[in-house]
């Protein structure tokens, strides 16, 4: 009688379901990790079929799979680019301090008292809530610097970080809008880096060039200017001018240091991977040759 | 023994630690070389300053006004010049707008006459407390006049007295009531003629039996004029100088969740506010200088002290002897609800009752742990909501969620953090989960 029963009510209540959503479910990569925003995989795919959310909206597929179903769908997305957390602050434990801080190890939480212990008003706090909200443990906060670090290769750009930040130091940047940034003179930045033409993060690279992270400091300096090895030897090294160092004695040899980081990666027999923005299928004509085209 | 109240729900005892200043007399602070009058010193709109840099002043003088929204002026409590207008370090905040003035200290002191105020109808009386620059300087800050002026819909029958003084160290309010007594009884006259009342209850806790004792025979002494006025015994538990758990202790109603006392025919002012509204009505002293306590084992001699609005905590700190080398930490306020500071430069305010000077034995700085769900906060909390629940809630990330547990009734008196076995800091749980939780 049951199954009888039950096979009636079947048909009595079949609920129509929008044949899409199933393969775009199927094209999603099933991990129901919400970072999309929605309940879990079939859920965005409901969205998506709706137009709710955009195709590119799920962080662990990234662009292959927002491909796949923009193709599915009748969308364009070539082009679509990926973004990844990153941040801007470079203190850390260097940061004085206005305060020895007890309470809860939360940045929100911290900053409601007195507006943060750090003197600095931009500065990472290191209480690492960025590092709790992420869904896909791509943050850790550096025991050296009390800053955090984003890994590119877990980092699905899916922005709970950049909401739980309080100072707003965590941002999403994707190639385009980093090789496109144009140092501004109200940002906080340190001299050096804002007089070099080439907009190299300096203190970042000689950070990393201190500790022997020589991959991570000539990748710095390749985020800006792909050409080390000929700038590290005809750069007229304007940063030198500005650095603090001089109040002291002499400056810094910031550009031997770029030299010196660019024979490594020469002499290693490797050459460093560097991120590129996505292929738009466009060319590029360079008029002039060297450093100067 | 007369009945003693009490609140019905929750409550803890932590050491009061009040012999420490408890049997002092209140002495005044030798004036200081400048001080930094915050012009924020209230709830509501900070007052514009009316003066200008290298300005000469005398003291009572106006130095601040708020010409929008709930507010009220500003005096200068010294005679001096004006150094700066610009910014100060903050008790809370980092910085804050401030008077920096230069303090003349050959200038006479200023003799305020008495006047007569029975000839004075609630508008004129309201006018001068407003003019006074009083405010609820018990804590709060909340402009007093405001106060007085309940909603029209609301009928009030009571005006409470709160000489509770709940909080550990504080003596600031007792040693008002037990040396300036016949002050308040005349300031809660004041009070129920411009609410248009006859029921005043001041309430004190046992532990003060003095102040009940000066209080009552002050109240018998003077002739009652149609006014109901008489003293209350509080069973001794903190927060029952909570503005709703002493509503409820002395008359048994219970103000409703977002709800005003109004809405239960009470106004509650502090008693050191009544001497305030006395000064300003009787004397037309503004409000000037603050009994603060200086407390704690960190400091050489603990003393209560009659202070100059804008004295900064070193010059009282010199004053009492200095900091000693186990001082940990710098607290203003009681040790329950007020705020650590980062540097003896901050300058008290109006509302600042006490500064201690805590060490190493008297704080707690054992480490966080997990909530293991024992439910002690539960049976702390005064108003029966569920710390722990906010803070497990907040600590996994979910802190938009939290309004079913009444977080927008907690008014942070800190039982629950007090009592936690896990060391847990659910006051401030709750005031992320007050940041991120929307109102319903």
């Amino acid at each position: 009688m049951q199954p009888l029963f039950l096979g009636i009510a079947a048909r009595v209540f079949y609920v129509e379901e929008d044949p899409r959503v199933a393969a775009v479910t199927d094209l999603l990569p099933g991990a129901n990790c919400g970072g999309c925003g929605q309940a879990g995989c079939s859920a965005a795919a409901e969205a998506m079929v709706n137009g709710k959310i955009e195709v590119n909206s799920c962080v662990v597929g990234g662009t292959e799979t927002a491909e796949a179903i923009g193709e599915y769908l009748g969308y364009d997305v070539t082009g679509a680019e990926p973004t990844l957390a990153c941040s801007s602050c470079e203190g850390g434990y260097r940061a004085a301090r206005k305060f020895d801080y007890s309470g809860l190890r939360d940045c929100r939480a911290a900053l409601q008292l007195y507006h943060g212990f750090l003197r600095c008003e931009n500065g990472c706090l290191g209480l690492g809530s960025c590092v709790r909200a992420c869904k896909f443990s791509a943050i850790t906060i550096n025991p050296d610097s009390g800053l955090p670090i984003f890994d590119p290769e877990r980092c699905v750009g899916c922005g709970s970080c950049v909401e739980v930040c309080p100072k707003g130091i965590v941002k999403l940047v994707g190639e385009t809008t980093k090789i496109l940034h144009w140092n501004q003179y109200t940002q906080c930045l340190s001299p050096c880096r804002q007089r070099c033409p080439a907009q190299i993060n300096i203190p970042k690279y000689l950070g990393h060039a201190r500790r022997g992270e020589y991959a991570a400091a000539l990748r710095a300096i390749k985020d800006n200017n792909p050409l080390a090895v000929a700038t590290g030897r005809v750069c007229p090294e304007l940063c030198a001018t500005e650095c603090r160092r001089t109040i002291n004695d002499d400056p810094l040899a910031i550009n031997s240091i770029k030299r010196f980081l660019s024979d490594w990666e020469r002499n290693s027999g490797t050459r460093l991977a560097m991120p590129v923005a996505a292929d738009t299928g466009k060319k590029v004509a360079v008029v002039g040759g060297a450093r100067p085209g | 023994m007369a009945p003693t109240f009490s609140f019905p729900k929750g409550g803890v005892h932590p050491p009061e630690a009040k012999a420490y200043t408890e049997h002092l007399t209140v002495e005044p602070l030798p004036l200081p070389d400048e001080i930094d009058l915050i012009l924020s010193q209230h709830i509501g709109a900070p007052c514009v300053p009316t003066v200008a840099k290298k300005q000469e002043i005398g003291e009572g003088a106006l130095v601040g006004t708020v010409e929008k929204g709930l507010g009220v002026p500003l005096h200068s409590p010294v005679s001096g010049t004006v150094k700066a207008v610009g910014n100060c370090v903050h008790p809370i905040r980092v910085s804050a707008p401030a008077i920096t003035i230069k303090v003349d200290k050959e200038a006479a002191p200023i003799v305020w006459q008495q006047s007569s105020w029975e000839h004075l109808d609630a508008q004129a009386l309201l006018g001068k407390i407003k003019d006074g620059g009083i405010i609820g300087i018990g804590g709060a800050g909340f402009p007093t006049h405001v106060k007085l002026k309940p909603p029209a819909d609301a009928k009030i029958d009571t005006l409470i007295l709160n000489g509770a003084e709940c909080e550990p160290y504080i003596t600031a309010d007792h040693r008002t009531m037990v040396e300036q007594t016949d002050k308040i009884v005349e300031g809660a006259r004041i009070l129920l003629t411009v609410l248009g009342i006859n029921t005043c209850v001041i309430a004190i806790e046992t532990n003060k039996p003095d102040a009940i004792g000066a209080m009552s025979e002050a109240v018998a002494a003077r002739p009652a004029d149609g006014m109901d006025i008489s003293v209350a015994a509080l069973s001794v538990k903190y927060p029952t100088g909570s503005e709703k758990q002493l509503i409820q202790a002395i008359t048994g109603r219970k103000v409703p969740a977002m709800a005003l006392p109004s809405a239960v025919g009470v106004v509650v002012h502090n008693v050191s506010t009544t001497k305030a509204v006395y000064d300003a009505v009787v004397l037309d002293k503004p409000l000037l200088e603050k009994v603060v306590t200086v407390s704690g084992g960190g400091i050489e001699r603990p003393a209560n002290l009659l202070v100059k609005v804008g004295t900064r905590i070193s010059d009282i700190a010199s004053f009492c002897g200095g900091v000693n080398e186990r001082c940990e930490r710098v607290v203003l306020g009681g040790p329950m609800m007020g705020f650590a500071v980062s540097t003896l430069a901050v300058p008290i305010t109006k509302t600042t009752s006490s500064i201690l000077f805590l060490r190493e034995d008297e704080i707690d700085t054992r480490p966080l742990s997990a909530c293991i769900r024992c439910g002690w906060c539960l049976d702390a909390c005064p108003m029966g909501l569920e710390p722990k629940e906010a803070g497990i809630y907040v600590e996994a990330g979910r802190a938009e969620d939290t309004a079913q547990f009444g977080v927008f009734d907690c008014f942070e008196c800190g039982s629950c953090a007090f009592v936690c076995p896990a060391k847990r800091p659910l006051v401030q749980f709750i005031r992320l989960a007050k940041m991120k939780a929307k109102r319903s």
